[in-house]
């Protein structure tokens, strides 16, 4: 038993710190690698690209906290992007609003399914990944919604930088703050881990274990909708399939940086290290010069890797709910 | 005469963490004779049965069968020696086929060139069935097919046949309360096989709760009590009083309980159950609980006690009744509106149930009420570590720091975490579902005490103890379940206490 105790100690300590322990070994290869890595301007493009991946993360993370999963979130991505680009020029920044509320009202819609009707969270969002992506189709037709020149002012706060941290960032900082102050601070955040631990003795000890699933679910879609819209952003259009490959991404940087996918295990800060970890990766193959292809096989091994780490697989904990 | 005895149990003890299951128990089964084993719950039939069955093995003693030293590895094992039991929660795989699971772990015999011949599985099966005279079960029919009796028959034809099929002459067979889902036609009929095998020389050990079943079946009677073998009766000197004298011993608990502690209940009504009822389990149950009362309910396993706790906790919706909590309606959706109204319980499993392991001490005693350790919106660290240093030292929780994992302690110590945090969520009526369950003689003790450290200060108990002596000793009133029904109310003040064996008439 004691020995048992032990062994599972050590394993959380190696993920602990094994990430950090990647993204500092990794920064020093690279920027031996390349005198450039190092730069403001590459530093700069390292956060634009983390930016809404890391809003996302930031939503996942909680979600996998209580044990569950969210396959929606580069679909609701996907809608909002969409959403803001084909609205900005009739409505301003109102925009933002519907794009937003899209996404607590998609993440509200996942909650609702997954609790009441009592499906898994896998096979629930997997459904409402197909309808929301539909959506995105629908409304843009099925093709990139440019937004105009004339409307770049109400996007203009991109150009913005505060020394070499780009505005997009800052928005993902501001969101982090409030997910971080919800983790450590609120019944939510206590309510996140106990259900994680233990569905049965949280409901038992009077938790309204729904309320909470539901809540998780729809600050999920806040923060993709957040995603999105910084995505939107960036590419100055609403591509309808911009969020599909944030699926698996937004999963896996948080796995990676050692949020547990049985839950109860994990933290906001642990997202900011495993979309730290995979965009430096990204971004140094790229400066070195490794095929696209090839990244993607380094990417796969450390998301085994990732896993390996940092799961009990004893057995007893189920990966998926 | 040594030749007529087919099982022999000699000084066999099993030691659980906390407890002794089994102690020093002997026991000789004669060729051709049927054995009641009756007890309590929780006086170690169950773990017997599992020895025999080579589920656990004993921490001393032995075992002989047909003279021979018996070691069963595992429950085929003791198949291979002609030893087979009917379970009391049933073993069959629901998604197989009847004959499928007659010859589970034996599908070697029906190889042919590594393809199993189903056709003569099946036919085998059919003469397993017909052979305990079971006609109108076809062997291709889905277990998930059949009712709850029929697949108690299968279980039976399983059994006796793959103890027949065991490479010793004589079979021994237990069956672990049998007939509690069969109806009396169905009895008749297992009454009629098991007097069947044991004219063929086999032996049976039947336990019930239904003693009236145990007398008119057995030809020899032990009495469980605490882990001991505290009796051996034969069938003519048996009758229902003496068996209840035995099972239930006469010692005196007084001090054991702190009754000189018992709170005599105030008039404040707290709760008010009327006609209550959950289909299937129990019907028109009403009571009435005030503060400071402690409310023992006793009744056997399948008395609905248990389902009765889980809806006034909320956990499951009651399908008729009412219940009044401080006067107010009350109709709970789940244990957080319990919770809201002021009922808290702890539950029977407190692994699965009253704690989250992997989260630490502090974390899981402010679990339940976190809104008294916030500072305006958010929560205070300095609060919670206050509230949880108070509970650890008020209830001598045995450990390192608040900041322990909850997996690292002791069964007593971990039960300790839950009492504090039932304690600190601000409800004042109790549901204890076996509160000293898993838990060492000293915490017991702790246990007892703050029960009436917490019925002094005006909180209501609903209690359900993991003996019957524990129950009367701790209640002021108990209520006695039977088959779904309340049978009996007995007040229970501390001077004049109820007899057991007068509760466990009404029991069974």
């Amino acid at each position: 038993m004691k020995v048992l105790e032990m062994n599972r100690i050590k394993k959380l300590n190696i993920s602990e710190y094994s990430s950090i322990f990647a993204v500092v070994a990794l920064v020093i290869f690279f920027s031996l690698n390349n005198g450039n890595f190092l730069s403001a301007f590459n530093i700069n493009s390292i956060l634009i690209d983390m930016a809404p991946l890391l809003a996302v993360g930031l939503g996942v993370t909680f979600v996998l906290l209580i044990g569950s999963i969210d396959l929606s979130i580069g679909a609701i991505v996907s809608v909002s992007a969409v959403l803001l680009s084909l609205l900005i020029t009739d409505y301003g920044y109102w925009a933002y609003l519907v794009a937003i509320a899209f996404g607590l009202f998609a993440g509200l819609i996942n909650g609702i399914l997954y609790t009441k009707l009592k499906i898994p969270s896998f096979i629930s969002t997997l459904g409402t990944m197909s309808i929301f992506q539909s959506f995105a189709y629908i409304l843009s037709k099925g093709e990139p919604v440019q937004i105009g020149v004339q409307d770049w002012k109400f996007i203009s706060f991109e150009k913005f930088d505060i020394g070499i941290i780009p505005s997009v960032f800052i928005v993902t900082l501001i969101l982090f703050a409030f997910m971080y102050l919800i983790q450590r601070k609120t019944k939510l955040g206590k309510y996140l881990y106990a259900i994680g631990g233990n569905e049965r003795s949280s409901k038992i000890a009077g938790i309204n274990v729904d309320r909470i699933k539901i809540l998780v679910f729809t600050l999920s879609g806040l923060c993709c909708s957040i995603g999105g819209i910084l995505l939107a952003i960036k590419l100055k259009s609403g591509v309808p399939t911009v969020g599909v490959p944030i699926t698996l991404m937004g999963i896996a940087t948080v796995v990676l940086g050692g949020t547990a996918l049985t839950g109860g295990k994990g933290s906001v800060i642990r997202a900011v290290i495993g979309v730290t970890l995979v965009l430096v990766i990204q971004n140094g193959m790229s400066i070195m010069g490794v095929d696209a292809f090839w990244q993607q096989i380094i990417f796969g091994l450390l998301i085994i890797l990732a896993v390996l780490l940092t799961t009990d697989r004893s057995g007893r904990d189920t990966i998926i709910k | 005469m040594i030749k007529d005895i087919l099982f022999k149990v000699e000084n066999l003890t099993m030691k659980f963490p906390g407890t002794l299951a089994l102690s020093d128990v002997n026991m000789e089964i004669k060729k051709g004779e049927v054995i009641g084993l009756v007890g309590e719950n929780g006086a170690g039939k169950s773990t017997l049965m599992k020895i025999i069955m080579g589920i656990q093995t004993q921490t001393s003693g032995s075992m002989s069968l047909g003279g021979e030293n018996y070691e069963p590895k595992d429950p085929n094992d003791a198949n291979m020696h002609g030893v087979g039991m009917v379970f009391q929660e049933q073993s069959l795989i629901s998604n197989l086929t009847v004959g499928q699971n007659i010859y589970i772990g034996k599908e070697k015999e029906f190889k042919q060139k590594g393809i199993i011949n189903w056709r003569k599985m099946y036919k085998d099966a059919n003469d397993a069935l017909k052979a305990i005279d079971i006609n109108d079960i076809k062997p291709e029919t889905k277990i998930k097919d059949l009712n709850f009796s029929k697949r108690q028959m299968v279980e039976i034809a399983r059994v006796f046949n793959s103890a027949k099929t065991g490479k010793s002459d004589f079979s021994l067979i237990l069956l672990d309360e049998p007939t509690s889902v069969l109806n009396d036609e169905e009895i008749k009929q297992l009454f009629y096989q098991i007097n069947k095998i044991k004219e063929e020389g086999n032996a049976v050990i039947f336990v019930s709760h239904r003693l009236d079943e145990i007398m008119e079946i057995s030809d020899r009677i032990y009495v469980f009590k605490d882990g001991k073998n505290v009796g051996d009766l034969r069938k003519e000197d048996a009758d229902e009083a003496k068996l209840y004298e035995m099972m239930v011993g006469k010692t005196h608990t007084g001090e054991y309980y702190k009754i000189n502690r018992q709170t005599v209940p105030t008039n404040e009504l707290v709760l008010e159950v009327e006609n209550l009822s959950l289909k299937g389990e129990f019907k028109d149950v009403s009571f009435k609980l005030h503060a400071g009362e402690v409310m023992g309910i006793c009744g056997v396993i399948g008395s609905g006690k248990e389902e009765l706790c889980s809806v006034i906790t909320g956990d499951i919706k009651a399908s008729s009744g009412s219940l009044k909590v401080f006067g107010k309606d009350a109709n709970f959706n789940s244990p957080y509106d319990a919770l809201k109204s002021g009922i808290i319980c702890i539950p029977k499993e407190r692994n699965e149930e009253g704690i989250v392991s992997t989260l630490s001490i502090m974390e899981n005693i402010n679990l339940s009420n976190l809104d008294g350790v916030k500072n305006g919106f958010l929560i205070s660290r300095k609060k919670q570590v206050k509230r949880s240093t108070e509970w650890i030292k008020k209830l001598r929780i045995k450990c390192s720091g608040y900041s322990d994992t909850v997996s690292q302690l002791s069964g007593g110590n971990a039960q300790k975490v839950v009492f504090g945090r039932i304690l600190s969520s601000g409800a004042k009526v109790l549901i204890l579902n076996h509160p000293t369950r898993g838990v060492d003689i000293g915490a017991k003790e702790e246990i007892y005490n703050l029960v009436r450290d917490v019925t002094d200060l005006g909180y209501s108990v609903i209690l359900l103890g993991d003996t019957l002596d524990e129950c009367i000793g701790l209640s002021s009133k108990i209520l006695v379940m039977k088959d779904g029904l309340v049978t009996k109310f007995y007040d229970a003040p501390a001077k004049a206490k109820p007899e057991q064996v007068d509760i466990v008439r009404y029991m069974m």
